[in-house]
């Protein structure tokens, strides 16, 4: 089953940095956001920024990249302010940012852990601990187990 | 103030342990233990199964404020209030049973 994947706001940019360039030039130098949306069915990670102008005026632009092995020109020497933002999504999402001054994990600790804000990526803490909704509610022989929004039918501790 | 708001709310009087809230939950926060007692009305040729809540907590530690269980709730046992003054030292203490979560919105500073 392929999920349909609705189109973002904003232009696909080919070239990523060229593109970002083009806005901060245009006035939009102001990093909002940056962030990736996993699309495992695709096998595609959607990288997403949103910029501002000094109007307060803000603008999508988003570009696609492969999944297996996602890799993303760094716009730290556009936008210095992207340099947490692609530490970030480095260790979330497992992109390599090339050219990052700085390629070291931000938030995680400093041990081999799975990309956690990847789709395929179940939460440890998930796995060792039961979804209180399993519950039947009272009164009720259930047809079926209820199971829990998006959670993979077979569980994987290491993803 | 406007668009503002703080902790939830529950009325158990309203609550009939459906567990929707506990289902919808994005962040698995709310948990209820609940269980059946037959009531025999007068009149009634069978006797009715009510259900009974015995424990009906939301770990403000999980909690991201989606409000998703207030929306899903379809007797309005969960309400939005303005309480926003309930931190607490240690985790475990930001768990809060039906007592607590029936007190919010209670008092006006």
């Amino acid at each position: 089953m392929t999920a349909p994947n609705p189109a973002p706001p904003g232009a696909q940019l080919g070239d990523w940095v060229a593109g970002v360039t083009e806005l901060v030039d245009a006035g939009f130098d102001y990093l909002d956001l940056l962030t990736v949306v996993d699309w495992p069915d695709a096998g595609e990670f959607e990288v997403v920024i949103h910029l501002v102008n000094g109007d307060a005026q803000g603008v999508f632009a988003h570009t696609r990249i492969d999944r297996e092995a996602p890799v993303l020109d760094s716009l730290v020497g556009i936008l210095p302010a992207a340099n947490w933002h692609e530490r970030e999504l480095a260790e979330m999402f497992g992109v390599t940012m090339t050219g990052h001054p700085e390629p070291t994990r931000l938030l995680l600790a400093d041990s081999p852990v799975a990309h956690p804000l990847r789709k395929d990526v179940p939460l440890p803490r998930r796995q060792d601990r039961p979804w209180p909704g399993a519950k039947p509610e009272p009164g009720r022989r259930s047809r079926r187990t209820p199971r829990p929004h998006g959670a993979p039918d077979q569980p994987d501790r290491d993803g | 103030m406007q668009n503002t708001h703080g902790a939830i709310a529950l009325d158990a009087s309203a609550c009939t342990s459906c567990m929707l809230c506990v289902r919808e939950c994005p962040d698995w926060c709310i948990e209820i233990d609940s269980h059946t007692v037959e009531v025999t009305e007068p009149g009634a040729r069978r006797p009715r199964s009510v259900a009974v809540l015995d424990r009906f907590t939301i770990d403000w530690g999980l909690c991201m404020y989606c409000g998703i269980c207030v929306e899903v709730c379809p007797f309005d046992a969960l309400r939005w209030t303005g309480d926003t003054d309930y931190s607490a030292a240690e985790v475990d203490d930001l768990r809060h049973g039906v007592e607590r979560l029936e007190q919010f919105g209670t008092t006006s500073d």
